[in-house]
């Protein structure tokens, strides 16, 4: 085989397995998406309650996990904590998709707000990694 | 950050005179010529004599302090006793940093960066959680004790990766948590992949640097969740001490060097085949799952033997054999077993030892955990039942990657029925060393699937596998043009950079932080082992980095561990009834 030939067989052949590769996928996120259940609307049915940022700090407050700093809930829905390490935790489990799926699936079974259930797996953590540092009190 | 980049550049300046003195040593037992080792290659060898001498250590001495002063007095007995080598060693080197690209250049910083910050996120590792860091702090504080398996089962995997990591988790500093060396190896190994980049751009067209340039891809990118459809690695894997990517990325160099083209001299070996003999035996001290890649070293001694070597051969074997025999002691001492969990192999009746309905426990599980069934009940299903349910709840990369590697397989049929009908003996003989590669290599892919099918003990065979065909491909089909692969390849990596690690880069403010805290189980009680001492049990198989002596509440009461003696030091052994 001559060699512009065999140049073109390879990016003839790339780009074969490429697109294959892509419908290949898509398919199977189709396939995902079919298998999702959606349950529809329901008249009458049961409304869920939508919180506001001095509800959620109020839910955190009232928590056993709290610790005692002080907390601001942006308009974006982000949140601040007045104590540093713990927002570094925040952020810890914000950005770990393995605690997310645990906050999520607290979520799913306490129908509270997302804010909350990160700041008590948060604290949670927080209590192991620093329990030297927690005062006996919050303990 | 910082912290962790300032401790690898202390373990660096630690394990590259070892390394090079190791070299020089080899070259003068065996004769060899002079070679120019790339850098990492000098560091690689230098973990491999410090994973050495921590296994060693360990069955005498806790590992830590002492240890690492050891390790310090040999490197720097290798500096003085060693200059001339150390010198020119440093000199190519720093040569081959000039010559290369400083675009490449730039890009391996930022990926150093990459790592030391995965590297410092906390570890959600189950396993390490369950027996990583447990076993690491056993060994920092204790050294190798006795029956430990018989408060955790798991500890009795003993990978050398842990030992070393004992040695370099610094805890005597009492600064933190330092288990990053994973993170260190990845940049050893993409510093010596930039290598092969640097020599694409230069114009080198051998399919052997293409290997070396694309091997890197796959561990580029680190997903952040449970799963991945395009990413194999888990970012826990480089935050965690797992003994996964270790082994797997040894594995891949020991497959670049075996496959290395020869220099041109008659020398029945050279250093690059002793490196391969050696690392296939650290490897398999790291994990066992990488068994079959003692083929390779097979190989290399039966060239020598019917080459009427069999000096060379014989020094070659006891070398390994010397070097895998402290981490098969510790085994022994910490299981009852040579090696665990291998019921069939049971030659030890100690006092220590842990039941061998256990160890039979332990053999199935590992094989029905990665298949997703009942860890209780023995796993009997056929093959062809269970590999195609298993392969349809696959990832779609993991589907690629399986796929590539039958498309690879059938293409290597269809050349050796090729040749073989054409009676061109001389193409088998010609490429003898790459066919040996690849069969061992396939040769380990079946190994994974018969024994532990979870992708990530495979990806070590299963990558290499399929970058090998993908590069042998585009050498056959690019021919002189193939050095312009550094183009996909280099705008790959700073694509990934720019755009995947883009979030990560804002966490700069990580840059000065603290090394981690030392993370601690959720709830600890405790139970009386004698009149002095008392055993903490965790009820959730987290025991991080709990006070010692530990276990988990459910082996605790299945197992009954209590002391040999009256100390700790003296060992464990099992209270259960039968066997």
């Amino acid at each position: 085989m001559k060699k512009i030939h065999k140049l073109l067989v390879f990016i003839i052949g790339f780009f074969i397995i490429l697109i294959g590769l892509i419908i290949y996928r898509y398919e199977k996120l189709l396939e995902q998406t079919r298998a999702e259940v959606s349950f529809g609307r329901v008249e009458g049915g049961a409304t869920l309650k939508k919180y506001n940022a001095h509800e959620i700090i109020s839910l955190i407050r009232s928590s056993k996990e709290y610790l005692g700093d002080s907390i601001t809930i942006f308009d974006n829905g982000e949140m601040q904590s007045s104590n540093a390490k713990f927002q570094g935790t925040i952020q810890a489990v914000i950005h770990s998709g393995d605690n997310m799926s645990m906050v999520k699936s607290s979520m799913a079974v306490n129908r509270l707000p997302i804010q909350y259930n990160i700041y008590v797996l948060a604290a949670t953590f927080y209590r192991n990694q620093y329990a030297a540092e927690i005062s006996p009190a919050l303990k | 950050m910082l912290i962790i980049l300032l401790t690898w550049i202390c373990i660096t300046i630690l394990v590259y005179p070892a390394g090079v003195l190791l070299h020089t040593l080899l070259k003068q037992l065996f004769r060899l010529e002079t070679v120019n080792e790339h850098f990492s290659i000098h560091c690689i060898s230098g973990l491999l004599v410090t994973s050495f001498i921590s296994c060693l250590l360990c069955l005498f001495i806790p590992i830590g302090l002492i240890s690492n002063l050891l390790l310090s007095a040999i490197s720097l007995a290798g500096v003085v006793l060693n200059r001339k080598d150390t010198r020119n060693a440093i000199g190519n080197d720093l040569q081959r940093l000039k010559k290369g690209q400083w675009t490449i250049s730039l890009v391996l910083f930022a990926f150093v960066i990459v790592f030391s910050y995965l590297s410092y996120l906390p570890s959600s590792h189950y396993d390490d959680g369950l027996y990583y860091s447990t076993g690491i702090k056993w060994l920092q504080e204790y050294g190798t004790i006795k029956g430990l398996a018989n408060l955790s089962q798991r500890i009795g995997y003993n990978s050398s990766w842990h030992i070393l990591q004992a040695n370099f988790g610094f805890r005597f500093l009492h600064a933190g948590l330092f288990n990053d060396l994973n993170g260190l190896l990845i940049v050893y190994m993409l510093l010596y992949s930039a290598g092969g980049i640097n020599n694409l751009i230069k114009g080198n067209n051998s399919a052997h640097n293409c290997v070396r340039s694309m091997i890197m891809i796959p561990v580029l990118l680190f997903h952040f969740g449970a799963a991945s459809d395009i990413i194999l690695f888990n970012v826990n894997l480089v935050s965690s001490s797992s003994a996964d990517i270790p082994a797997c990325l040894i594995t891949w160099l020991i497959f670049m060097l075996f496959l290395k083209k020869r220099n041109d001299n008659q020398q029945a070996i050279q250093l690059t085949d002793i490196l391969v003999i050696l690392y296939s035996a650290w490897n398999l001290s790291i994990k066992l799952s990488v068994l079959p890649i003692v083929l390779l070293s097979i190989y290399l001694v039966y060239r020598l033997v019917i080459s009427r070597k069999f000096n060379v051969a014989v020094l070659l074997v006891l070398l390994s054999l010397i070097f895998i025999l402290p981490w098969l002691i510790r085994n022994i001492y910490i299981s009852g077993y040579l090696l665990f969990p291998f019921s069939a192999i049971d030659i030890f009746q100690v006092e220590w030892k842990l039941p061998l309905s256990q160890v039979k426990w332990n053999e199935n599980a590992v094989r029905a955990f990665a298949l997703g069934v009942d860890l209780e009940k023995p796993f009997n299903i056929p093959f062809t039942e269970w590999f195609p349910a298993w392969l349809g709840k696959a990832n779609f990369i993991q589907q690629v990657s399986l796929g590539l590697v039958m498309i690879a397989t059938v293409t290597y049929i269809l050349i050796v029925i090729r040749w073989s009908w054409s009676r061109s003996w001389n193409f088998f003989r010609r490429n003898e060393k790459d066919i040996v590669g690849l069969v061992t290599c396939f040769a380990g892919i079946l190994f994974w699937l018969y024994k532990a099918p979870d992708f990530r003990f495979g990806y070590g065979f299963i990558c290499f596998y399929c970058i090998y065909f993908i590069a042998i491909t585009s050498s056959y089909f690019l021919e002189d043009s193939l050095h312009y692969l550094f183009l996909p390849i280099a705008l790959y990596m700073a694509a990934v950079l720019i755009f995947y690690y883009k979030d990560r880069w804002m966490s700069a403010r990580l840059l000065f932080a603290k090394p981690l805290e030392y993370r601690m189980p959720v709830t600890l009680k405790q139970i009386p082992l004698s009149d002095k001492l008392h055993m903490n049990i965790v009820s959730q198989e987290d025991s991080w980095n709990a006070p010692l002596p530990v276990a988990n509440e459910q082996e605790f009461i299945m197992l009954k561990p209590g002391l040999i003696g009256t100390s700790i030091e003296q060992g464990f052994k099992s209270n259960k009834k039968g066997n």
